[in-house]
């Protein structure tokens, strides 16, 4: 034997560096069972630490049957190699063929018995000698002459070239199918096995065949391959680790975000039927730190009228895979009531049976408290509103007492003339029904106009809670203008109507948009009367993008340009009587309906009012 | 009166046809006979063909008849016995009769035999005097 050389230094340190990486990518493995790959690598890493030192020890042989029995134990060490290089890319890169794989397991599986049963070993029948071949570090190897096997061809030839077909395919779809980790993937790891391997076989088979003389050197080859994949692997937990560093800085984000925010996080693990939550989860609940919490614990808690939906919510969640929300209320042990806004998100197992429902929880009772001080001061409001608007019509239609007299004297005083003229035909004994039908007949008509206007004064009068519907404003102006007909008519006011036909209805409170109306028609009179302009008045209904627009337009003095918009202000009036509300209360009542009540000069001279009230 | 008979010609003048229509039934019952304006315009027309024995007109406050043919009626009905008929009884009201001589004012809804009454009295039936 002669003294220690390159070869005996280098061989044993690739067999330790692979039986290193198998080490440490063994224990990565039995803390990532799922990564089979790690397994297939570790192990295949064992192989090539094996089959490095029975190459060592072939180099070393001195007599042909010791060469013949290492390398049938060598070749029980190979197939399983292969066997685990083929399942490490099948798992690493999720590729491959089945009946590729298959087949190369099989063959290089059956070539195990035949090494035993055929020959010295299944690559030779018979070594016949064993030459001795000077190598440059000054010692000498030792090299086969022999007779090959019968099956070696097809279990290790044609399963090689098996393999390489499966390791290309596997290779070429996750290419094609992957993002650029897999295709880096793909390439290092598969790219670099094609290779390695085909240099490993090639040289192999030149052996075999005696076209070439060299000792195996098939462990560099492995070797080779165990690097390409620790390398792969290694940055995969690289990565990993770099990840989970991320991970758990984002989380510690999250924290401070969710105690900054006082959420409460919560999971309830329903298998198991146990509530886990943070410290700010527990505090709102009012539960110990630590306590066991399960549902009927924690539903204990929910307002007892509230439970019942609470419960509802959640198994329409979990049942109909939706998002999980709900406002609910809880009493304390202490006897408070508070209120909570909960989110959550099931999951579910494979088999799509919920396992847990894990999600939020923030306390809603300030929220609440000012949503309901809100609703309470608008609704205040909005009775104050209605009851001025009421106080204002009242106003308004006192002094309009003059005008709503003759209003219904008119027809009393028909009423009272033809009674008395019938009674006088009879006195006279003129009873004939040509005279009297006609009188009865108009006595009615008259008593139906003066029933009329009381009834739509009354509805003027009444305090009712605004009341809102559906309207058609040509409707609500048709109703104005008979309520003050005949007042208008004995002052010699014409009126222009420009309705447009299909006006869609609003949404709103009939008497105060009479109301209005009743308003600005009253105003352009007396306009008109101030300055003994022409007895005109134009009123017109619009629709326009989603809007009715009224307009009252007169041909009176118009406005002054710094009362355009003073005269919406409450008290500002320039009329000898009244308080000077009516304006500033339309502006109210237009704008609780959504829309907005403005004035204009027109170019012709005269004012016009527009009021808009917003359909639907 | 022309005729020796108590059947009188009467001039009506409302805006309201209802109110026409109404009061002039009340004088044919009383056997007077009438004619109907809208207002006093179309009367001052009317009063070139023929004289009514008593004008019954309807007086509004700001009464749009204008300030011309105000006067111009107040000229011409001189000397027609006039009773003024109004749904108000402001003061403008009154004053607006009283300058157009109004010898009765009556408020709206007016009684029908009052309103005769005051016929008869204005153009000077003796009966009624009595």
């Amino acid at each position: 034997m002669p003294g220690l050389n390159l070869i005996d230094v280098i061989w044993p340190m690739m067999a330790a560096t692979s039986l290193t990486l198998a080490v440490i990518f063994f224990f990565i493995w039995i803390h990532l069972r799922a990564q089979r790959d790690y397994l297939a690598f570790a192990l295949f890493a064992v192989c090539v630490w094996f089959y490095t030192f029975g190459e060592w020890s072939l180099m070393r042989a001195t007599t042909p049957e010791a060469y013949g029995d290492t390398l049938r134990w060598m070749m029980v060490v190979v197939p399983i190699g292969v066997i685990l290089l083929a399942a490490f890319i099948r798992w690493h890169l999720r590729a491959g063929r089945d009946w590729l794989f298959w087949s190369v397991c099989g063959l290089r599986l059956l070539g195990i018995p035949l090494n035993f049963l055929f020959g010295a070993n299944v690559v030779y029948s018979e070594i016949t000698e064993l030459q001795q071949q000077a190598t440059m570090f000054g010692d000498s190897i030792a090299m086969p002459v022999g007779v090959p096997g019968p099956f070696h061809w097809l279990v290790n030839n044609l399963a090689d070239i098996l393999l390489v077909l499966f390791l290309a395919d596997a290779t070429h779809s996750a290419w094609r199918r992957g993002d650029a980790l897999t295709r880096r993937r793909a390439l290092l790891v598969g790219g670099g096995t094609i290779l390695f391997f085909l240099i490993a076989a090639g040289h192999a088979t030149l052996l075999h065949a005696g076209l070439a003389s060299s000792p195996y050197l098939i462990s560099i080859s492995f070797l080779g391959i165990v690097l390409v994949m620790s390398y792969q692997l290694g940055f995969d937990v690289f990565r990993s680790v770099h990840l989970a560093i991320q991970l758990r800085e984002s989380e510690q984000r999250m924290e401070l975000a969710v105690h900054a925010a006082r959420l409460g996080l919560w999971e309830w693990d329903i298998e198991r039927d146990v509530f886990w939550a943070n410290d700010t989860g527990y505090a709102m609940f009012s539960f110990l730190p630590g306590e066991r919490v399960d549902f009927d614990r924690f539903s204990q808690r929910i307002h007892p009228e509230e439970r019942a939906a609470v419960v509802t919510a959640v198994h329409d969640a979990l049942a109909n895979h939706r998002r999980y929300e709900k406002e609910y209320r809880i009493v304390l042990p202490s006897g408070d009531t508070r209120w909570m806004h909960a989110w959550g998100q099931a999951e579910y197992s494979a088999s799509g049976k919920p396992t847990k429902l894990l999600g939020v929880v923030l306390d809603a009772t300030e929220r609440k408290l000012a949503e309901q001080r809100q609703d309470e001061i608008e609704r205040l409001a909005n009775r104050q509103r209605d009851e001025l608007a009421h106080l204002s019509r009242v106003a308004m239609l006192g002094e309009l007492s003059g005008a709503l007299a003759h209003e219904l004297n008119q027809p009393l005083t028909s009423i009272l003339s033809n009674a008395q003229a019938a009674q006088l035909f009879i006195a006279r004994g003129v009873v004939s029904a040509d005279e009297i039908g006609p009188i009865l007949d108009d006595i009615v008509k008259a008593d139906r106009r003066a029933g009329d206007i009381i009834r739509r004064l009354r509805r003027l009068l009444k305090k009712d809670d605004s009341t809102r519907q559906w309207l058609d404003l040509n409707e609500v102006v048709s109703e104005v203008l008979r309520l003050t007909n005949s007042d208008r008519v004995s002052r010699g006011i014409t009126i222009k109507l420009e309705l447009s036909p299909d006006l869609p209805p609003v949404y709103g409170d009939e008497v105060q948009l009479q109301q209005v109306l009743l308003n600005l028609l009253n105003n352009a009179c007396d306009a008109i009367e101030a300055v003994d302009a022409l007895p005109a008045l134009t009123v017109r209904t619009v629709c326009e993008a989603g809007n009715v627009i009224v307009s009252v337009a007169d041909r009176g003095s118009g406005i002054g340009a710094e009362d355009m918009e003073r005269i919406f202000e409450p008290f500002v009036t320039t009329k000898a009587k009244g308080l000077g509300l009516g304006l500033s209360i339309c502006r109210t009542i237009i704008q609780a309906h959504g829309g907005r009540l403005w004035a204009e000069n027109r170019q012709d001279g005269g004012a016009v009012f527009h009021f808009v009230v917003p359909v639907a | 009166m022309r005729d020796g008979s108590n059947a009188l010609s009467i001039h009506i003048v409302d805006d309201d046809e209802m109110v026409r229509c109404g009061l002039a039934r009340l004088m044919r019952s009383a056997g007077h006979s009438s004619l109907s304006f809208a207002d006093g315009e179309s009367l001052l027309t009317h009063l070139h063909q023929a004289v009514p024995d008593c004008v019954l007109i309807d007086i509004t406050p700001t009464g749009r008849l204008g300030i011309k043919p105000q006067e111009r009626l107040r000229a011409r009905l001189a000397d027609i016995p006039l009773i003024a008929i109004s749904a108000r009884d402001d003061e403008e009201t009154v004053r607006l009769a009283r300058q157009l001589g109004a010898r009765f004012f009556f408020h709206k809804p007016v009684d029908g035999l009052a309103l005769l009454d005051a016929i008869k009295w204005v153009t000077g039936d003796p009966a009624a005097r009595r």
